[in-house]
């Protein structure tokens, strides 16, 4: 197992140098210079303080050289500092990246519980008014945009009941949990949405694939209460598939929450990265576009690693 | 069983409560272990809010706040940079100028300063200081003015008339950094300030310039000032300073206690990270805002708790002609006849009725329609396809080429209107190629110019704001040389003093420009004010100018009801 883990992280060190390439020469070979976004249309500036500006950013130095140097800071935990707003990059990270969690894993929780519920109640109850409703949810959240969802529940709870917040992630008046939580509700549950619907669909399936098996049958005839049938019998079983889709959502939940974060004014990560994209604010774009790229790489790894944990025909480190 | 389930439930709601609790903002003391921890993991994440917020108590409901919001990243994050412009009120709370002007822009008198005279000669200003102090409590003196000035002879994202006015004063042109600006006099606690040649706005611009402190900025790379620390919690001389930044999320101000003059009966204002300010408003979030977006209009008339005010401002919208092709070779609309044939062929009343009916005014020159300063004498331009397109055969113009269209605006109405005036070309045989730029407005218009024809706004403070363009480098790139006669003329409106000249100068800047075209006018658009009234009380008779810049509002005797 330690091997197994070991040979994946290692495989990530090329794999993230890779993306650190691509991010940087992606983004520094655009025919776009960084410092005119930092001068407003009406404003004139000469040349010479044009130099100067991409002097003080060290824009003026041959582009490998400008990488060696961004790559060099960053091993060193330098991010650097934003051009538009002169904040550290480090700081705008350790702010943003934890916003994203908190939605990416509070939807991932809310949409789980949901989900494996309704589809396992669905399986259960096949063809009942629980599988209808099940199978009516499902369709909506797949049909329905987010951001429209999100923009729905904003009108009736934020404006026209005004139990919840419109947007943004706290105010000076937070205390309490129930303060902080408020800010959470409409954003997790507009994001989980989608997943409620795709996990109800998956545990449905699989609870009915398992209910199905042979196991199952004999379970029964040995007169196993139905309850356990259920619980420790079918439910253990169709688990395992719906686990991976989870896990699998997570990087795409963390990469994926620009809509979300957009109608919601959440000031997670992909809000910094729409923005730095938008003002031209290269440091910014190329640490939030490598970190994205490195969490889904650590996903991917754990993801590995959780498959083959839950199912023993996986053989860790074997060929 | 049931013990797994109660379990598996129990761990459910820990992980789901923990999560909603941890992150950024917890202030005061917390009512539960899990907002504790999670007060923890957000003052380890959240650093730069760490750096930059005192410790507040926790607002109560119905309290006597005033609700504004920042929908760009840059304005979120910290306090706005005041050297492009004022930016909008929320700039104007917190810091002052040496004068303070009305609504109008015309009358002035002391802000920082407490006097000021000018010269018969027009070239000296002597300002006696007031006894103000900086919200840490140090005084404000003559010192800081002279530091200002000769900042913002260094800065480089500046304001053109800022920069205009400060290159006017004796010494400005030679001035190195570290330097005496020898133009800038201090004894005591009166400045003077020395200028080359006369500049007819200078009382304006001493208005609009926020004086910063010495004492905190002295040494600092001015190069970069926009993206300083200094604005993370700025020092200020104005009647409110900054209490608490939590970037991206909110900033508040408080009252400064420093402020000699009456207090504010609003005892904070508090300006929410929110896109999208129908929603805010919607939602208790927003009691004050400007627009002249159709659709923002739209909404705030239609929410019972605002009320709207006009504001009339030069608001220019209009094309940029670039008259040289990729290659930098002159092209066909180097000839001013092919300029004016681009005028009568734009239907620019149609445009205003279908997208600004009430508050857009068809402008065929830097004057403004039904404004003292407008030239009657002036063709009103109309549309007229048949003459544009005889206009144009008689220049000799090329219809096989494409003219290419670009605005960098991105909202709905822009698009609009460059799409409908791309169709008016095509009717008369002009085809076109309508985008919206895909690169920085900045780099677009200046250093890439690949269009003929770019749309651009330009909130101007004063009529020299509009001609000045014509004189700048930047449009040195597009236009090439222009006429000196037509440079004289904009020389001698900015220097001109006598009001009657200086009127005579302007109609016939107004004249020669509709001559020659050089900018491609579009309209003007005047400005809605949203105030919500059923929880603000404004002073009555208030009068609002210009939100971009720096006036008194009287901000004094608003109230929460």
């Amino acid at each position: 197992m330690g091997k197994f883990i070991l040979k994946k992280v290692l495989m990530m060190i090329p794999m993230l140098f890779i993306v650190s390439l691509l991010v940087f020469f992606a983004i520094r070979t655009t025919k776009a210079d960084p410092v005119t976004y930092l001068i407003p249309a009406d404003v004139v500036i000469s040349e010479e303080n044009m130099e100067a500006l991409r002097a003080r950013y060290g824009l003026d130095a041959p582009l490998y050289v400008q990488y060696f140097r961004w790559i060099g800071n960053l091993l060193r935990g330098d991010f650097g500092k934003s051009i538009v707003g002169g904040t550290s990059v480090a700081a705008i990270v350790a702010r943003s990246l934890p916003a994203t969690f908190e939605l990416a894993f509070g939807a991932l929780i809310i949409s789980s519980v949901i989900g494996i519920t309704l589809g396992v109640l669905s399986a259960i109850h096949q063809n009942g008014i629980i599988d209808y409703v099940g199978r009516f949810i499902a369709v909506l959240g797949t049909s329905m945009p987010q951001f429209f969802f999100g923009i729905i529940m904003i009108q009736i709870f934020a404006i026209k009941l005004g139990w919840l917040p419109v947007g943004g992630r706290t105010d000076p008046s937070v205390v309490t949990f129930w303060d902080r939580a408020k800010y959470l509700v409409l954003p997790t549950l507009t994001m989980s949405i989608a997943m409620i619907s795709t996990l109800l669909k998956y545990s449905r399936n699989s609870m009915l694939e398992v209910l199905n098996r042979d196991y199952i049958k004999t379970a029964r005839m040995k007169g196993i209460s139905e309850r356990r049938v259920y619980i420790t019998h079918a439910l253990r079983n169709a688990l395992r598939p719906v686990m991976v889709i989870i896990i699998f959502r997570l990087p795409l939940l963390i990469g994926g929450s620009v809509v979300i974060e957009s109608v919601f004014s959440w000031p997670g990560i992909s809000t910094q990265i729409v923005g730095a994209t938008t003002s031209g604010d290269y440091p910014v774009i190329m640490v939030t576009t490598l970190l994205i790229a490195a969490t889904i790489l650590v996903s991917s790894v754990l993801l590995d690693i959780i498959t083959a944990l839950l199912d023993p025909r996986v053989r860790l480190g074997k060929e | 069983m049931k013990k797994r389930f109660a379990s598996f439930v129990a761990l459910a709601l820990v992980c789901a409560m923990t999560l909603a609790a941890c992150g950024g903002g917890g202030n005061a003391g917390s009512s539960t272990a899990a907002s504790t921890a999670a007060e923890e993991v957000s003052e380890a994440a959240d650093t730069s809010a760490a750096e930059t917020t005192e410790e507040t108590e926790p607002a109560a409901e119905n309290e006597n706040v005033l609700y504004y919001i920042a929908t760009d990243d840059a304005s979120s994050e910290r306090v706005n940079y005041p050297f492009n412009n004022r930016a909008r009120f929320f700039c104007n709370l917190l810091w002052r100028s040496l004068l303070t002007t009305d609504a109008d822009f015309a009358t002035f008198k002391g802000d920082l300063a407490s006097d000021y005279s000018v010269s018969d000669d027009g070239l000296t200003y002597t300002f006696t200081m007031a006894d103000v102090k900086w919200s840490d409590g140090e005084p404000v003196t003559a010192e800081d003015v002279k530091f200002t000035f000769e900042m913002i002879l260094q800065l480089t994202s500046i304001n053109s008339n800022y920069a205009n006015a400060a290159k006017q004063i004796v010494g400005a042109n030679t001035f190195q950094p570290g330097g005496d600006l020898e133009g800038i006099t201090v004894d005591g606690n009166t400045v003077t300030i020395q200028l080359d040649s006369l500049y007819a706005d200078f009382e304006k611009i001493m208005s609009q310039i926020a004086i910063m402190p010495k004492h905190v900025l002295e040494g600092e790379d001015f190069t970069v000032f926009a993206q300083s620390s200094f604005f993370d919690m700025p020092v200020t001389n104005g009647m409110y300073k900054v209490e608490e930044v939590v970037p991206a999320n909110y900033i508040i101000y408080t009252i400064n206690e420093h402020y000699e003059g009456e207090k504010p009966q609003i005892e904070k204002i508090h300006i929410s990270a929110l896109s999208d300010p129908i929603v805010a408003a919607q939602g208790g979030q927003l009691d004050f805002w400007n627009t002249n977006n159709p659709a923002e209009i739209e909404a705030f008339r239609a929410m019972d708790n605002f009320t709207e005010f006009d504001i009339n401002i030069l608001y220019y919208r209009y094309f940029v002609v670039n008259c040289y092709d990729d290659d930098g070779n002159p092209n066909a609309l180097m000839d001013p006849k092919v300029r004016q044939a681009l005028v009568y062929a734009i239907d620019r009343q149609a445009l205003v009725d279908a997208y600004y009916d009430g508050f857009g005014v068809v402008s065929n020159s830097g004057g403004v329609p039904n404004t003292p300063e407008y030239n009657s004498a002036q063709s009103d331009m109309a549309y007229d396809p048949d003459l544009a397109k005889s206009m144009l055969e008689e220049a000799g113009f090329d219809f096989s080429q494409t003219l290419r269209l670009r605005y960098y605006s991105g909202d709905q109405t822009t698009q609009n209107f460059m799409e409908a005036i791309g169709a008016m070309l095509n009717e008369i045989g002009i085809q076109t190629d309508v985008m919206k730029f895909e690169n920085d407005a900045t780099e677009e218009l200046w250093t890439l110019r690949n269009y003929e024809l770019a749309q651009k706004n330009l909130s101007a403070f004063t009529y020299s704001e509009w001609y000045g363009e014509y004189i700048n480098e930047n449009y040195a790139k597009v236009l090439g040389d222009i006429d000196p006669e037509f440079s004289q003329l904009i020389t001698s409106y900015n220097t001109t003093v006598d009001a009657a000249e200086r009127q005579q100068s302007f109609d016939d800047l107004q004249m020669m420009e509709q001559e020659m075209i050089y900018k491609l006018p579009l309209f003007t658009v005047n400005q809605k004010l949203f105030v919500n009234t059923d929880k603000i009380e404004l002073p009555s008779g208030i009068e609002f100018g210009n939100p971009w810049y720096n006036y008194d509002m009287q901000f004094e005797s608003w109230s929460v009801k």
